[in-house]
């Protein structure tokens, strides 16, 4: 009875004296190292009350340890890291009575319902959110009384997802939500993240899909070897990165090994496994040039694609490889 | 309590689900009850002794049938004699009395000697009595009465119960600890540390659970009992859930200690099996410890679960202890004492 009371009194104390003044998330040179490997090796970053923060890279760069680490379910190895103004591992009751966490490959009781989960999770935040909210914002509805372990893959993330929100809590951690997730699942998610950001919650989300980055963060962090290698905007930090246009072309239908001219307007050149990519400053210019120089290759250009910079160039250009190799 | 419950709830949910655990709870002791109760149940009871009687002629014969038949501890059969010595060898009859025209012939079952010695003085004392009223003599002789006295009486049945509920309880506590080991594994336990749930409330609730069905398996046993062999109802009920809280924390505390040694749910039950299995038979719960060699009784005498049996024999159905109850409690005192230490210092929850 006493560990219940006491947090959930404290916890309201902290969200009177909290209230808008204090960053979401503070984490200042956030170290975890496993054994000689540094996982994650001096991250800073400031996350402000609702605000949706996303942490971008591939698989192995230090996400999820970074997430584990912010919430004090893994100890650190060093740095700071407040949540709300509370250290995790000081309070860990009162930061876990403010944080939803949706965690990667997250398991539950096989053998009780959706449904019957979702409450017994409830029991354990001081102030909860309806079961038929939680079923809704997740799309679970109709899998209410179905067994955990009769669910697809899919239908167990979104039920992580779900119990992230089953607490009337501020702050939610979600770690690669829709990996996973058919595309329209992922798309309901994305609604269902902007439909919570509207409520007034503070989300930090990890990912390694750029368009879902792009589309839902106001700002990312791109991490990359246990380091913060870019932090901004995403629009900012393409146009930090990119001035120019990106003019993809197939490698098969250029040879190996040969080299392009210099073409007018192109300030760089990016060869990886399936694409030539060449940024352009003046698209017009360049497109002319590229005309003249295939018909006298007798290179086929027919499917060369044309697009704006996105963070995969950035995160291309920062580290000389694509995010998903 | 509001969070406390619900996680009992739900772990109680997710046993009750699983087919497999609840055979393994509580129908195999049901099972083990019923099946060696129908092996060993008639063992140690009083049944009359059963006579074959063959008449081939003679003089004794009126006198001989009247004799058996009037003795209320005899069951007499009259046959022919090949029937009745097929049936002797079968172990039907204890007795086979010829009467062949020159006198009494008794053969038996080599077993049961005792009991032809029996039948053999009782008709001829018969014959003695007949001779010493034809003298005269038979008033001088003081009467012999028979008395029974009330003591109780056990049978193997009676001993065996206990010894399945000792077993199942012991069970309950090691095997019941992989439960915890499936819910690390699976990084459930990590799900449940993200949120404000202090861990040590997950492992509470764990362990009422497994105390609530120690009482289930505690009635299904004892109802079994004495729906199939009238086993007798215990009679103290506040001893006996003393002791099945403080026999299954034992085995509880052990079970932790063992899975907290290892890291998967396999080498889990590789440890439990290995324990749990010369548990099962040595520690003679399932018959008296004098039908076993020396040197099996030193191995017993090592055991906690032969405590455990023989705390539960008197709490249970009165059978007289055989090591005393204050050994029995401070043996598994040691035990529960020394695998929580071993279960603190080698815990792991992740």
């Amino acid at each position: 009875m006493m560990g219940k009371i006491l947090p959930s009194r404290r916890c309201e104390k902290a969200r009177e004296e909290g209230a808008k003044s204090v960053s979401a998330i503070v984490v200042q040179e956030l170290r975890k190292y496993y054994g000689t490997v540094k996982a994650v090796d001096g991250v800073s970053f400031t996350v402000e009350q609702g605000e949706i923060f996303g942490l971008l890279g591939p698989n192995g760069a230090g996400k999820t340890t970074t997430v584990e680490t912010s919430i004090g379910l893994l100890p650190r190895d060093g740095g700071e890291v407040r949540i709300l103004g509370h250290d995790p591992q000081e309070e860990p009751l009162v930061v876990k009575s403010q944080v939803g966490v949706q965690l990667q490959m997250a398991q539950f009781f096989p053998r009780l319902s959706v449904l019957e989960t979702i409450r017994l999770f409830g029991s354990f935040y001081p102030r909860k959110r309806k079961e038929k909210e939680v079923l809704a914002l997740v799309g679970l509805e109709e899998k209410a009384h179905a067994l955990v372990e009769k669910l697809s893959g899919g239908q167990l993330k979104r039920l992580s997802v779900g119990l992230a929100l089953v607490g009337e809590v501020d702050i939610l951690f979600l770690d690669e939500p829709t990996s996973g997730l058919d595309p329209q699942s992922r798309r309901n998610l994305w609604e269902t993240i902007l439909w919570l950001q509207r409520e007034g919650k503070t989300i930090f989300l990890t990912t390694h899909y750029l368009d879902e980055a792009e589309k839902l963060c106001h700002r990312v962090a791109i991490i990359d070897h246990g380091r913060i290698i870019a932090l901004g905007k995403p629009k900012d930090l393409i146009a930090e990165h990119f001035v120019e246009k990106a003019i993809e072309i197939p490698l098969d239908e250029v040879e190996d090994g040969r080299e392009f001219p210099p073409l007018q307007s192109v300030t760089k050149t990016e060869r990886d496994a399936e694409n030539l990519t060449l940024y352009t400053v003046d698209l017009a210019a360049t497109f002319a040039e590229l005309g003249r120089y295939a018909e006298e290759q007798k290179l086929s250009l027919r499917n060369v694609v044309v697009r704006e910079a996105t963070l995969e160039d950035v995160f291309l250009k920062l580290t000389g490889r694509r995010i998903r190799d | 309590m509001k969070v406390f419950l619900p996680l009992v709830g739900a772990h109680l949910k997710n046993i009750y689900r699983d087919r497999m655990s609840l055979f393994w709870f509580l129908g195999f002791p049901i099972l083990f009850v019923f099946l060696f109760g129908i092996i060993f149940g008639g063992m140690g009871d009083s049944s009359p002794l059963v006579l074959g009687i063959v008449f081939q002629g003679g003089v004794l014969e009126q006198g001989g049938i009247a004799l058996c038949e009037e003795n209320p501890a005899f069951r007499c059969v009259q046959e022919d004699l090949a029937s009745s010595l097929e049936a002797l060898k079968q172990g039907k009859r204890d007795v086979v009395i010829v009467f062949d025209g020159e006198g009494i012939r008794l053969s038996y079952h080599p077993e049961r000697i005792d009991r032809a010695h029996l039948v053999a003085g009782y008709i001829q004392r018969f014959f003695l009595e007949e001779r010493l009223r034809a003298l005269g003599a038979w008033s001088n002789i003081p009467p012999v009465r028979l008395e029974a006295v009330e003591v109780p009486h056990f049978r193997q049945i009676d001993y065996f119960l206990p010894g399945v509920l000792a077993m199942a309880l012991m069970q309950l506590g090691l095997f019941g600890s992989l439960d915890f080991v499936s819910l690390r594994e699976r990084k459930i336990i990590r799900q449940l540390g993200a949120t404000p749930l202090p861990k040590r409330w997950l492992l509470g609730s764990e362990i009422v659970v497994r105390m609530i069905i120690a009482f289930v398996q505690t009635g299904v046993i004892i109802t079994a009992g004495w729906v199939f062999f009238r086993v007798r109802l215990p009679h103290a009920l506040v001893p006996l859930f003393a002791w099945i809280l403080f026999g299954s924390a034992t085995f509880v505390s052990l079970g932790y200690c063992l899975v907290s040694l290892v890291r998967t749910v396999e080498s889990a039950e590789g440890i439990i099996q290995m324990v749990q299995f010369p548990m099962m038979f040595l520690s003679g719960i399932f018959f008296p410890p004098e039908m076993m060699p020396e040197t099996l009784r030193l191995v017993m005498k090592l055991l906690p679960l032969s405590y455990f049996g023989d705390a539960l024999r008197k709490a249970m159905v009165d059978i007289p202890t055989q090591f005393g109850l204050s050994t029995d409690f401070l043996v598994l005192l040691g035990w529960l004492c020394g695998s929580f230490v071993l279960a603190l210092r080698f815990w792991r929850w992740e």
